[in-house]
């Protein structure tokens, strides 16, 4: 479980090359579900529970991408 | 203390090289071979750099008494007189690993793009707003189930070279792949 990966399919909106670096914007139209693996102390505390809003956040260096 | 002037505080670093767990050479040391090499002369590099002769003739045979082999070697005469100095082929090696490595940590250092390459500081982050279809706990990890509302943009900073490997170009049908364990879970309160 710990290494479940995501994959999110989506369209390339923006490509911004750097020196070393590539920004890439991929806009997601179909539903799609993100799974987090977080601390169990986590979910006690902010107390997540079904049908909460919550945000989902993703450092962009963690984001790969497959085509 | 406040956020700007964490700003303003600098990594450092020193670099030396060691041969069988002995320093070799440091910046002073590097600096005194490439003064040499750019003189032609141990009494002109010593003038340049304010230290004695004696000092660096000292600092230089430490060197070589160390590694073993000569790292400069003198000659005599020439069209001026009084003869000079020039680095050997080790002297000249030890020289260019010192700067290659001091050149490539230095460019690392004031590099803030390549810090996050390495994921060192990151200024970009995603935030998907969803809602929690499930959570299941375990041992130590909770699993969240969070349903994204689309449409929205995901933001990914991989390598240039990545980015051309794939072809990466507008319009491209591709995938984002996440590590669950790197999706964090915000909460606004209420």
């Amino acid at each position: 479980m710990i290494s479940a990966r995501n994959k999110v399919e989506g369209e390339i909106v923006d490509i911004e090359k750097r020196k070393l670096l590539a920004k890439v914007k991929i806009r997601v139209t179909s539903p799609v579900i993100i799974t987090a693996v977080i601390v169990k102390e986590a979910i006690k505390e902010m107390n997540i529970k079904r049908g909460d809003v919550v945000e989902a956040v993703i450092k962009a260096t963690e984001v790969l991408i497959e085509k | 203390m406040e956020k700007k002037e964490i700003e303003k505080v600098k990594p450092k670093f020193k670099v030396w090289l060691e041969y069988k767990g002995n320093t070799i050479l440091g910046k002073g040391g590097a600096k005194l071979l490439q003064t040499i090499r750019d003189r032609g002369s141990l009494s002109l590099a010593a003038k340049e750099l304010s230290i004695s002769y004696r000092y660096a003739w000292g600092y230089l045979k430490k060197m070589e008494k160390r590694m073993g082999v000569p790292i400069v070697s003198s000659f005599k005469g020439g069209a001026k007189g009084g003869g000079g100095m020039k680095l050997t082929e080790t002297g000249e090696n030890l020289l260019r690993k010192y700067k290659r490595f001091e050149e490539f940590l230095e460019f690392a250092l004031q590099n803030p793009e390549l810090w996050e390459a390495y994921g060192l500081r990151t200024k970009e982050k995603n935030r998907i707003r969803g809602e929690v279809i499930k959570t299941e706990e375990n041992d130590n990890a909770a699993v969240v189930k969070i349903k994204i509302e689309v449409p929205v943009t995901i933001t990914s900073i991989i390598t240039r070279e990545a980015a051309e490997e794939l072809n990466l170009k507008m319009g491209d049908r591709v995938k984002a792949i996440i590590k669950a364990t790197e999706v964090m879970v915000d909460k606004k309160d209420g």
